[in-house]
Protein backbone atom coordinates (compact mmCIF):
# COMPACT_ATOMS: atom_id res chain seq x y z
CA UNK A 1 0.00 0.00 0.00
CA UNK A 2 2.35 2.35 0.94
CA UNK A 3 4.45 1.40 -1.66
CA UNK A 4 2.17 1.55 -4.44
CA UNK A 5 1.00 5.21 -3.32
CA UNK A 6 4.93 6.47 -2.99
CA UNK A 7 5.14 5.49 -6.38
CA UNK A 8 2.01 7.49 -7.42
CA UNK A 9 3.63 10.39 -5.75
CA UNK A 10 6.59 9.59 -7.39
CA UNK A 11 4.82 9.19 -10.91
CA UNK A 12 3.29 12.59 -10.69
CA UNK A 13 6.51 14.67 -9.51
CA UNK A 14 8.85 12.85 -12.40
CA UNK A 15 5.55 14.09 -14.91
CA UNK A 16 6.59 17.68 -14.24
CA UNK A 17 9.95 16.82 -16.32
CA UNK A 18 7.95 14.65 -18.62
CA UNK A 19 5.54 17.88 -19.59
CA UNK A 20 8.76 19.78 -19.85
CA UNK A 21 7.40 22.05 -23.09
CA UNK A 22 11.82 22.40 -24.47
CA UNK A 23 10.95 19.14 -25.34
CA UNK A 24 8.33 20.22 -28.10
CA UNK A 25 11.07 22.72 -29.48
CA UNK A 26 13.76 20.88 -30.71
CA UNK A 27 15.56 24.20 -31.83
CA UNK A 28 15.39 24.72 -28.43
CA UNK A 29 17.91 23.91 -25.74
CA UNK A 30 16.74 20.44 -24.24
CA UNK A 31 17.74 21.24 -20.85
CA UNK A 32 15.68 24.76 -20.44
CA UNK A 33 13.32 24.25 -18.13
CA UNK A 34 11.89 27.08 -17.55
CA UNK A 35 8.10 28.43 -19.78
CA UNK A 36 9.76 31.35 -21.24
CA UNK A 37 11.93 31.45 -24.21
CA UNK A 38 15.59 30.69 -23.33
CA UNK A 39 17.84 33.97 -24.22
CA UNK A 40 21.13 33.57 -23.43
CA UNK A 41 22.16 37.48 -23.69
CA UNK A 42 20.56 40.32 -24.30
CA UNK A 43 21.14 42.70 -27.09
CA UNK A 44 21.95 46.55 -26.10
CA UNK A 45 19.22 47.42 -28.68
CA UNK A 46 16.27 45.48 -26.35
CA UNK A 47 17.10 48.07 -23.44
CA UNK A 48 18.68 50.98 -25.23
CA UNK A 49 17.28 53.83 -27.51
CA UNK A 50 19.53 56.56 -26.72
CA UNK A 51 22.65 57.50 -28.54
CA UNK A 52 25.29 55.69 -30.01
CA UNK A 53 27.17 54.37 -27.08
CA UNK A 54 30.82 55.44 -28.24
CA UNK A 55 33.88 52.32 -28.11
CA UNK A 56 35.29 54.39 -25.18
CA UNK A 57 32.21 53.61 -22.97
CA UNK A 58 34.28 49.96 -22.79
CA UNK A 59 36.80 50.99 -20.77
CA UNK A 60 33.60 52.05 -17.89
CA UNK A 61 35.20 49.43 -15.83
CA UNK A 62 38.58 51.78 -15.15
CA UNK A 63 36.82 54.64 -13.62
CA UNK A 64 36.39 53.97 -10.31
CA UNK A 65 33.62 55.81 -9.47
CA UNK A 66 31.64 54.77 -12.55
CA UNK A 67 32.29 50.78 -11.98
CA UNK A 68 31.38 51.82 -8.13
CA UNK A 69 28.09 53.25 -9.31
CA UNK A 70 27.49 50.45 -11.61
CA UNK A 71 28.05 47.80 -8.58
CA UNK A 72 25.60 49.80 -6.51
CA UNK A 73 22.67 50.41 -9.33
CA UNK A 74 23.11 46.46 -10.35
CA UNK A 75 21.93 45.11 -7.01
CA UNK A 76 18.30 44.32 -6.99
CA UNK A 77 17.77 45.01 -3.26
CA UNK A 78 18.16 48.67 -3.94
CA UNK A 79 14.73 49.34 -4.68
CA UNK A 80 14.63 51.03 -8.21
CA UNK A 81 13.57 54.22 -7.46
CA UNK A 82 16.11 55.32 -5.24
CA UNK A 83 18.83 53.72 -8.00
CA UNK A 84 17.22 55.88 -10.16
CA UNK A 85 17.41 58.49 -8.04
CA UNK A 86 21.21 57.74 -7.73
CA UNK A 87 21.46 58.49 -11.14
CA UNK A 88 19.76 61.78 -11.43
CA UNK A 89 22.16 63.12 -8.74
CA UNK A 90 24.98 61.40 -10.06
CA UNK A 91 24.30 63.26 -13.36
CA UNK A 92 23.66 66.72 -11.11
CA UNK A 93 27.31 66.11 -10.13
CA UNK A 94 29.30 65.62 -13.01
CA UNK A 95 31.15 69.23 -14.17
CA UNK A 96 31.55 70.50 -16.37
CA UNK A 97 27.90 70.39 -18.48
CA UNK A 98 30.05 68.61 -21.35
CA UNK A 99 31.27 65.66 -19.76
CA UNK A 100 27.35 64.90 -18.66
CA UNK A 101 26.64 62.81 -21.88
CA UNK A 102 30.12 60.92 -22.05
CA UNK A 103 29.55 60.14 -18.19
CA UNK A 104 25.91 58.92 -18.94
CA UNK A 105 26.57 56.80 -21.33
CA UNK A 106 29.52 55.26 -19.78
CA UNK A 107 27.18 54.26 -17.15
CA UNK A 108 24.77 52.84 -19.31
CA UNK A 109 27.41 50.64 -21.05
CA UNK A 110 28.50 49.50 -17.31
CA UNK A 111 25.01 48.60 -16.05
CA UNK A 112 24.58 46.73 -19.61
CA UNK A 113 27.79 44.83 -19.46
CA UNK A 114 27.75 44.06 -15.74
CA UNK A 115 23.91 43.07 -15.42
CA UNK A 116 23.75 41.52 -18.54
CA UNK A 117 26.77 39.23 -17.79
CA UNK A 118 25.08 38.15 -14.83
CA UNK A 119 21.69 37.51 -15.87
CA UNK A 120 23.78 34.94 -18.31
CA UNK A 121 25.26 33.32 -15.37
CA UNK A 122 21.68 33.24 -14.12
CA UNK A 123 20.67 31.37 -17.41
CA UNK A 124 23.59 28.92 -16.82
CA UNK A 125 22.55 28.06 -13.54
CA UNK A 126 19.20 27.20 -14.41
CA UNK A 127 20.49 25.38 -16.71
CA UNK A 128 22.71 23.55 -14.46
CA UNK A 129 19.93 23.55 -11.84
CA UNK A 130 17.52 21.66 -14.63
CA UNK A 131 20.21 18.85 -15.58
CA UNK A 132 20.43 17.98 -11.32
CA UNK A 133 17.23 17.48 -11.33
CA UNK A 134 16.75 15.30 -14.40
CA UNK A 135 19.58 13.31 -13.00
CA UNK A 136 17.64 13.16 -9.32
CA UNK A 137 14.74 11.88 -11.40
CA UNK A 138 16.69 9.41 -12.88
CA UNK A 139 18.12 8.22 -9.34
CA UNK A 140 14.67 8.10 -7.82
CA UNK A 141 13.15 5.99 -10.22
CA UNK A 142 16.29 3.51 -10.38
CA UNK A 143 15.27 3.41 -6.21
CA UNK A 144 12.28 2.72 -6.69
CA UNK A 145 12.23 -0.01 -8.82
CA UNK A 146 15.09 -1.58 -6.47
CA UNK A 147 12.29 -1.07 -3.36
CA UNK A 148 9.93 -2.77 -5.40
CA UNK A 149 11.96 -5.82 -6.04
CA UNK A 150 13.07 -6.18 -2.69
CA UNK A 151 9.62 -5.97 -1.44
CA UNK A 152 8.61 -8.87 -3.68
CA UNK A 153 11.39 -11.27 -2.19
CA UNK A 154 9.64 -13.64 0.39
CA UNK A 155 12.92 -12.79 3.12
CA UNK A 156 12.98 -9.29 2.70
CA UNK A 157 14.37 -7.26 5.69
CA UNK A 158 11.41 -5.09 6.70
CA UNK A 159 13.06 -2.86 8.66
CA UNK A 160 15.83 -2.08 5.59
CA UNK A 161 13.09 -2.08 3.61
CA UNK A 162 11.05 0.39 5.42
CA UNK A 163 14.30 3.13 5.76
CA UNK A 164 14.83 2.97 2.25
CA UNK A 165 11.33 4.33 1.57
CA UNK A 166 11.35 6.38 4.16
CA UNK A 167 14.57 8.16 2.68
CA UNK A 168 12.70 7.23 -0.84
CA UNK A 169 9.75 9.62 0.67
CA UNK A 170 12.25 12.56 1.46
CA UNK A 171 14.17 12.73 -1.54
CA UNK A 172 11.08 13.06 -3.98
CA UNK A 173 10.04 15.93 -1.37
CA UNK A 174 13.60 17.59 -1.92
CA UNK A 175 12.84 16.80 -5.61
CA UNK A 176 9.61 18.45 -5.44
CA UNK A 177 10.31 21.30 -3.28
CA UNK A 178 13.32 21.87 -6.01
CA UNK A 179 10.50 22.05 -8.73
CA UNK A 180 8.78 24.22 -7.27
CA UNK A 181 11.13 26.75 -6.52
CA UNK A 182 12.43 26.54 -10.38
CA UNK A 183 9.32 28.53 -11.05
CA UNK A 184 10.89 31.91 -9.37
CA UNK A 185 14.60 31.00 -10.28
CA UNK A 186 12.92 31.07 -13.77
CA UNK A 187 11.79 34.44 -12.88
CA UNK A 188 15.49 36.20 -11.94
CA UNK A 189 16.48 37.06 -15.83
CA UNK A 190 13.39 38.90 -16.30
CA UNK A 191 13.62 40.72 -13.26
CA UNK A 192 17.36 41.58 -14.44
CA UNK A 193 16.04 42.47 -17.71
CA UNK A 194 13.73 45.03 -16.46
CA UNK A 195 15.79 46.50 -13.14
CA UNK A 196 18.35 47.18 -16.38
CA UNK A 197 15.63 48.66 -18.93
CA UNK A 198 14.27 51.12 -16.32
CA UNK A 199 17.81 52.17 -15.42
CA UNK A 200 18.86 52.66 -19.07
CA UNK A 201 15.25 54.22 -19.96
CA UNK A 202 16.45 57.41 -16.93
CA UNK A 203 20.13 57.44 -18.53
CA UNK A 204 18.11 58.11 -21.92
CA UNK A 205 15.78 60.39 -20.23
CA UNK A 206 18.41 62.61 -18.64
CA UNK A 207 20.67 62.64 -21.74
CA UNK A 208 17.58 63.92 -23.98
CA UNK A 209 16.71 66.58 -21.42
CA UNK A 210 20.20 67.53 -21.40
CA UNK A 211 19.75 68.58 -25.21
CA UNK B 1 -22.63 87.04 -10.07
CA UNK B 2 -24.01 86.19 -13.30
CA UNK B 3 -20.88 86.41 -15.13
CA UNK B 4 -19.73 83.35 -12.14
CA UNK B 5 -22.07 81.30 -12.80
CA UNK B 6 -21.73 81.89 -16.68
CA UNK B 7 -17.57 81.20 -16.35
CA UNK B 8 -18.46 77.99 -13.82
CA UNK B 9 -20.92 76.83 -16.40
CA UNK B 10 -18.42 77.71 -19.54
CA UNK B 11 -15.89 75.64 -17.44
CA UNK B 12 -18.21 72.63 -17.30
CA UNK B 13 -18.98 72.44 -20.79
CA UNK B 14 -15.42 72.71 -21.97
CA UNK B 15 -14.37 69.82 -19.36
CA UNK B 16 -17.18 67.78 -20.95
CA UNK B 17 -16.26 67.90 -24.10
CA UNK B 18 -12.99 67.13 -23.59
CA UNK B 19 -13.95 64.11 -21.61
CA UNK B 20 -16.04 63.08 -24.29
CA UNK B 21 -13.86 63.77 -27.04
CA UNK B 22 -13.76 60.14 -28.26
CA UNK B 23 -12.11 59.05 -25.17
CA UNK B 24 -12.70 54.74 -25.17
CA UNK B 25 -12.17 52.76 -22.36
CA UNK B 26 -8.99 50.32 -22.68
CA UNK B 27 -9.30 47.11 -20.93
CA UNK B 28 -5.91 45.04 -20.42
CA UNK B 29 -6.08 41.68 -18.96
CA UNK B 30 -2.88 41.18 -15.87
CA UNK B 31 -2.24 37.55 -16.49
CA UNK B 32 0.45 37.76 -12.91
CA UNK B 33 -1.85 39.41 -10.47
CA UNK B 34 -5.13 38.39 -11.54
CA UNK B 35 -6.77 41.65 -12.55
CA UNK B 36 -8.04 43.80 -15.52
CA UNK B 37 -6.93 47.63 -16.08
CA UNK B 38 -9.27 50.07 -17.10
CA UNK B 39 -7.26 52.76 -18.87
CA UNK B 40 -9.16 55.61 -20.41
CA UNK B 41 -7.45 56.11 -23.90
CA UNK B 42 -7.58 60.11 -24.02
CA UNK B 43 -6.27 60.73 -20.53
CA UNK B 44 -4.16 57.82 -20.53
CA UNK B 45 -4.54 57.07 -16.98
CA UNK B 46 -5.32 54.03 -14.88
CA UNK B 47 -9.06 54.41 -14.45
CA UNK B 48 -9.54 51.42 -12.60
CA UNK B 49 -8.24 47.84 -11.70
CA UNK B 50 -10.89 45.23 -11.42
CA UNK B 51 -10.34 41.77 -9.69
CA UNK B 52 -11.14 38.81 -11.94
CA UNK B 53 -10.24 35.42 -12.39
CA UNK B 54 -7.44 33.17 -12.47
CA UNK B 55 -4.35 33.88 -15.03
CA UNK B 56 -6.23 36.20 -17.17
CA UNK B 57 -5.38 36.24 -20.74
CA UNK B 58 -7.29 36.91 -23.93
CA UNK B 59 -9.85 39.74 -23.74
CA UNK B 60 -12.39 40.93 -25.95
CA UNK B 61 -15.33 43.16 -25.75
CA UNK B 62 -19.36 43.05 -27.35
CA UNK B 63 -19.95 44.50 -30.54
CA UNK B 64 -22.17 46.87 -28.63
CA UNK B 65 -19.68 47.40 -25.66
CA UNK B 66 -21.61 46.08 -23.34
CA UNK B 67 -19.93 43.36 -21.93
CA UNK B 68 -16.41 41.82 -21.85
CA UNK B 69 -15.43 38.34 -22.24
CA UNK B 70 -12.05 37.53 -20.21
CA UNK B 71 -10.33 34.10 -20.88
CA UNK B 72 -9.28 33.74 -16.82
CA UNK B 73 -6.95 30.54 -18.25
CA UNK B 74 -6.88 28.98 -14.75
CA UNK B 75 -10.26 28.79 -13.80
CA UNK B 76 -11.03 27.21 -16.69
CA UNK B 77 -13.92 29.59 -17.63
CA UNK B 78 -14.37 32.35 -19.74
CA UNK B 79 -15.79 35.52 -17.80
CA UNK B 80 -18.21 37.86 -18.61
CA UNK B 81 -17.46 41.21 -16.73
CA UNK B 82 -20.21 44.02 -16.91
CA UNK B 83 -18.73 47.46 -18.86
CA UNK B 84 -21.20 49.90 -16.54
CA UNK B 85 -20.37 48.10 -12.92
CA UNK B 86 -17.15 46.18 -14.22
CA UNK B 87 -18.79 43.00 -12.10
CA UNK B 88 -18.26 39.49 -13.09
CA UNK B 89 -21.79 39.08 -14.18
CA UNK B 90 -21.74 35.53 -15.61
CA UNK B 91 -19.52 32.83 -17.23
CA UNK B 92 -19.06 31.21 -20.79
CA UNK B 93 -18.31 27.30 -20.81
CA UNK B 94 -15.09 27.74 -22.35
CA UNK B 95 -13.29 23.96 -22.06
CA UNK B 96 -10.25 23.46 -19.89
CA UNK B 97 -6.92 26.16 -19.99
CA UNK B 98 -8.71 28.86 -22.85
CA UNK B 99 -6.09 31.01 -23.71
CA UNK B 100 -7.40 33.22 -27.11
CA UNK B 101 -10.33 33.69 -28.36
CA UNK B 102 -12.32 35.08 -31.19
CA UNK B 103 -15.67 36.72 -32.17
CA UNK B 104 -17.57 36.66 -35.10
CA UNK B 105 -18.13 39.12 -36.49
CA UNK B 106 -21.69 39.34 -35.77
CA UNK B 107 -20.90 39.48 -32.37
CA UNK B 108 -22.75 35.84 -31.35
CA UNK B 109 -20.55 33.43 -31.11
CA UNK B 110 -17.03 32.71 -29.24
CA UNK B 111 -14.43 30.41 -30.85
CA UNK B 112 -12.00 29.47 -27.83
CA UNK B 113 -8.51 28.31 -28.21
CA UNK B 114 -7.82 25.32 -25.38
CA UNK B 115 -4.49 24.86 -24.70
CA UNK B 116 -4.19 21.68 -23.12
CA UNK B 117 -6.73 19.28 -24.88
CA UNK B 118 -6.06 20.45 -28.73
CA UNK B 119 -9.69 21.65 -29.20
CA UNK B 120 -11.11 25.05 -30.20
CA UNK B 121 -14.56 25.37 -28.74
CA UNK B 122 -17.28 27.16 -30.15
CA UNK B 123 -19.78 28.93 -28.29
CA UNK B 124 -23.43 30.27 -28.25
CA UNK B 125 -22.76 33.88 -26.24
CA UNK B 126 -26.42 34.41 -25.91
CA UNK B 127 -27.28 31.04 -24.85
CA UNK B 128 -24.27 30.50 -22.87
CA UNK B 129 -23.84 26.62 -24.16
CA UNK B 130 -21.13 24.80 -26.24
CA UNK B 131 -21.96 24.46 -30.00
CA UNK B 132 -19.22 22.45 -31.16
CA UNK B 133 -15.55 21.19 -30.18
CA UNK B 134 -13.03 20.84 -32.95
CA UNK B 135 -9.89 19.29 -32.69
CA UNK B 136 -7.20 20.91 -34.05
CA UNK B 137 -3.12 20.88 -33.52
CA UNK B 138 -1.09 20.66 -30.32
CA UNK B 139 -1.52 23.85 -27.76
CA UNK B 140 -3.97 25.76 -29.90
CA UNK B 141 -3.31 29.44 -29.53
CA UNK B 142 -3.95 31.94 -32.26
CA UNK B 143 -7.71 32.53 -33.33
CA UNK B 144 -8.45 34.63 -36.69
CA UNK B 145 -12.14 34.84 -38.42
CA UNK B 146 -12.53 36.41 -42.21
CA UNK B 147 -14.50 39.43 -41.91
CA UNK B 148 -17.53 37.18 -43.57
CA UNK B 149 -17.13 35.14 -40.43
CA UNK B 150 -17.08 32.07 -42.56
CA UNK B 151 -13.44 30.75 -41.69
CA UNK B 152 -11.74 30.07 -38.96
CA UNK B 153 -8.29 30.30 -38.65
CA UNK B 154 -6.50 28.61 -35.41
CA UNK B 155 -2.59 28.06 -34.72
CA UNK B 156 -1.26 25.51 -32.86
CA UNK B 157 1.92 26.05 -31.02
CA UNK B 158 3.40 22.84 -31.03
CA UNK B 159 2.09 21.71 -34.52
CA UNK B 160 2.88 24.66 -35.97
CA UNK B 161 0.25 24.72 -38.31
CA UNK B 162 -2.52 27.25 -39.04
CA UNK B 163 -5.96 25.40 -39.45
CA UNK B 164 -8.50 26.95 -41.67
CA UNK B 165 -11.98 26.10 -40.44
CA UNK B 166 -15.22 26.50 -41.90
CA UNK B 167 -17.56 27.55 -39.71
CA UNK B 168 -20.46 26.56 -41.11
CA UNK B 169 -19.90 22.77 -41.03
CA UNK B 170 -16.70 23.28 -38.03
CA UNK B 171 -14.50 20.81 -40.27
CA UNK B 172 -11.06 21.94 -40.62
CA UNK B 173 -10.12 21.93 -43.77
CA UNK B 174 -6.64 23.20 -44.78
CA UNK B 175 -3.76 23.08 -42.33
CA UNK B 176 -0.81 25.18 -43.50
CA UNK B 177 2.72 24.29 -41.94
CA UNK B 178 3.79 27.89 -40.80
CA UNK B 179 7.15 28.90 -38.60
CA UNK B 180 8.07 27.57 -35.47
CA UNK B 181 5.14 28.23 -32.67
CA UNK B 182 2.74 29.97 -34.52
CA UNK B 183 1.20 32.50 -32.20
CA UNK B 184 -1.12 34.91 -33.92
CA UNK B 185 -3.79 34.93 -37.05
CA UNK B 186 -5.04 38.24 -38.42
CA UNK B 187 -6.88 38.75 -41.70
CA UNK B 188 -6.81 41.12 -43.87
CA UNK B 189 -9.97 43.36 -43.80
CA UNK B 190 -11.18 42.23 -47.37
CA UNK B 191 -10.54 38.75 -46.30
CA UNK B 192 -7.97 37.92 -49.25
CA UNK B 193 -4.84 37.24 -46.61
CA UNK B 194 -4.15 35.89 -43.21
CA UNK B 195 -1.10 36.65 -41.06
CA UNK B 196 0.46 34.38 -38.86
CA UNK B 197 2.92 34.90 -36.66
CA UNK B 198 5.48 32.48 -35.58
CA UNK B 199 7.39 33.13 -32.26
CA UNK B 200 10.20 31.33 -32.34
CA UNK B 201 10.84 31.15 -36.02
CA UNK B 202 10.84 34.86 -36.01
CA UNK B 203 8.51 35.25 -39.15
CA UNK B 204 4.92 36.49 -39.98
CA UNK B 205 3.81 34.10 -43.09
CA UNK B 206 1.30 35.99 -45.41
CA UNK B 207 -1.34 32.74 -46.00
CA UNK B 208 -3.33 33.17 -49.58
CA UNK B 209 -7.00 32.65 -48.47
CA UNK B 210 -8.28 31.68 -51.65
CA UNK B 211 -5.03 29.08 -52.34
CA UNK B 212 -4.41 28.49 -48.78
CA UNK B 213 -0.84 28.96 -48.91
CA UNK B 214 1.93 31.07 -47.90
CA UNK B 215 2.50 33.45 -50.30
CA UNK B 216 4.92 35.67 -48.89
CA UNK B 217 7.04 35.21 -45.01
CA UNK B 218 7.86 38.81 -43.09
CA UNK B 219 11.35 38.23 -41.71
CA UNK B 220 12.26 41.10 -39.17
CA UNK B 221 15.88 42.17 -38.79
CA UNK B 222 17.23 45.01 -36.16
CA UNK B 223 20.52 46.42 -36.14
CA UNK B 224 22.69 44.96 -33.06
CA UNK B 225 19.85 42.73 -31.75
CA UNK B 226 20.10 38.76 -31.62
CA UNK B 227 17.76 36.85 -33.95
CA UNK B 228 16.62 34.75 -31.32
CA UNK B 229 15.11 37.62 -29.04
CA UNK B 230 12.72 38.67 -32.35
CA UNK B 231 9.75 36.82 -31.07
CA UNK B 232 6.80 37.98 -33.24
CA UNK B 233 3.09 37.76 -31.48
CA UNK B 234 0.34 40.14 -31.83
CA UNK B 235 -0.64 41.25 -34.93
CA UNK B 236 -3.27 43.79 -35.89
CA UNK B 237 -4.00 45.37 -39.71
CA UNK B 238 -5.77 48.88 -39.90
CA UNK B 239 -9.31 49.28 -41.20
CA UNK B 240 -8.06 50.00 -45.04
CA UNK B 241 -5.78 47.54 -44.92
CA UNK B 242 -2.57 49.22 -45.50
CA UNK B 243 -0.80 49.17 -43.08
CA UNK B 244 0.82 45.96 -40.29
CA UNK B 245 1.79 46.03 -37.08
CA UNK B 246 3.51 43.10 -35.50
CA UNK B 247 4.83 43.05 -31.73
CA UNK B 248 7.99 41.23 -31.22
CA UNK B 249 8.15 40.23 -27.94
CA UNK B 250 11.27 40.60 -26.07
CA UNK B 251 12.83 42.77 -29.12
CA UNK B 252 10.53 45.25 -27.05
CA UNK B 253 9.75 46.52 -30.51
CA UNK B 254 6.48 46.75 -32.76
CA UNK B 255 6.69 46.20 -36.28
CA UNK B 256 5.35 48.79 -38.87
CA UNK B 257 4.77 47.00 -41.76
CA UNK B 258 3.48 48.41 -45.46
CA UNK B 259 0.95 45.90 -46.38
CA UNK B 260 1.54 46.36 -49.99
CA UNK B 261 5.58 45.61 -50.39
CA UNK B 262 5.70 43.85 -46.86
CA UNK B 263 8.56 45.59 -45.90
CA UNK B 264 9.17 46.80 -42.33
CA UNK B 265 8.95 50.39 -42.09
CA UNK B 266 9.64 51.07 -38.72
CA UNK B 267 10.32 49.43 -35.32
CA UNK B 268 8.83 51.31 -32.51
CA UNK B 269 10.41 50.55 -29.14
CA UNK B 270 7.48 50.53 -26.39
CA UNK B 271 7.93 48.22 -23.38
CA UNK B 272 9.68 44.96 -22.55
CA UNK B 273 8.20 41.58 -23.85
CA UNK B 274 5.49 43.09 -26.20
CA UNK B 275 2.81 40.76 -26.66
CA UNK B 276 -0.77 41.99 -28.22
CA UNK B 277 -1.90 45.11 -29.36
CA UNK B 278 -5.07 46.85 -30.15
CA UNK B 279 -6.49 49.62 -32.09
CA UNK B 280 -8.41 52.77 -30.69
CA UNK B 281 -11.86 52.24 -32.74
CA UNK B 282 -10.65 55.80 -34.55
CA UNK B 283 -7.21 54.14 -35.29
CA UNK B 284 -5.47 57.36 -33.55
CA UNK B 285 -3.72 54.95 -31.18
CA UNK B 286 -2.36 51.36 -31.43
CA UNK B 287 -1.98 50.08 -27.98
CA UNK B 288 0.74 47.46 -27.04
CA UNK B 289 0.99 45.20 -23.99
CA UNK B 290 4.50 44.90 -22.50
CA UNK B 291 4.16 41.92 -19.88
CA UNK B 292 8.11 42.57 -18.32
CA UNK B 293 7.88 46.53 -17.75
CA UNK B 294 4.30 46.36 -16.72
CA UNK B 295 2.83 48.87 -18.88
CA UNK B 296 0.92 49.17 -21.80
CA UNK B 297 1.97 51.55 -24.65
CA UNK B 298 0.05 54.34 -26.71
CA UNK B 299 1.53 54.50 -30.64
CA UNK B 300 0.09 57.20 -32.79
CA UNK B 301 -1.05 55.61 -35.67
CA UNK B 302 -0.17 58.78 -37.84
CA UNK B 303 3.51 59.27 -37.27
CA UNK B 304 3.95 55.76 -35.36
CA UNK B 305 5.12 57.00 -32.52
CA UNK B 306 5.09 55.80 -29.00
CA UNK B 307 3.49 58.71 -27.05
CA UNK B 308 3.01 57.49 -23.85
CA UNK B 309 3.48 54.78 -21.36
CA UNK B 310 1.33 53.81 -18.54
CA UNK B 311 1.83 51.30 -15.71
CA UNK B 312 -0.76 48.89 -15.36
CA UNK B 313 -1.19 45.66 -13.46
CA UNK B 314 1.60 42.74 -13.15
CA UNK B 315 2.55 41.30 -16.43
CA UNK B 316 0.12 42.93 -18.67
CA UNK B 317 -1.12 40.37 -21.86
CA UNK B 318 -4.08 41.21 -23.96
CA UNK B 319 -5.93 44.60 -24.74
CA UNK B 320 -9.06 45.33 -26.00
CA UNK B 321 -10.91 48.84 -26.86
CA UNK B 322 -14.26 49.51 -26.02
CA UNK B 323 -16.17 50.26 -29.27
CA UNK B 324 -17.93 53.77 -28.43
Amino acid sequence: MTRSLIGAFLLTALSAVAADPSLAQPEQDPDWPCIQRKVPRLSLPQIWTGPQLPEATRKWSQENENADLVARLSQRRIPIEEAQADIRTFADSVTPQDDREPRLLMLARGLFDRMNRERSEVISGIGRYARKQTELAASLRAEQGQIDALGEQPDADANALAQRTDALVLKTRLFQERAQSLEYVCEVPRLIERRLYQLAQTIAGLIAKEK
Amino acid sequence: MPSRIMIVGLGLAVGMSAGSALAYEVYVSNERDNTMSVVDSETMEVLRTVEVGQRPRGITVSRDGRFIYLCASDDDTVEIIDTETYEIVGTLPSGPDPELFVLSPDGETLYVANEDDNLVTVIDIAGKKVLGEIPVGVEPEGMGISPDGTTLVNTSETTNMAHFIDTASHENTHNVLVDARPRFAEFMPDGEEVWVSAEIGGTVAVIDNATREIKHKIEFEIPGMRSESIQPVGVRINKDGTKAYVALGPANRVAVIDTETYEVEKYVLVGQRVWQLAFTPDEKYIISTNGVSNDITFIDVASDEPVHSVTVGAEPWGVVVSPK
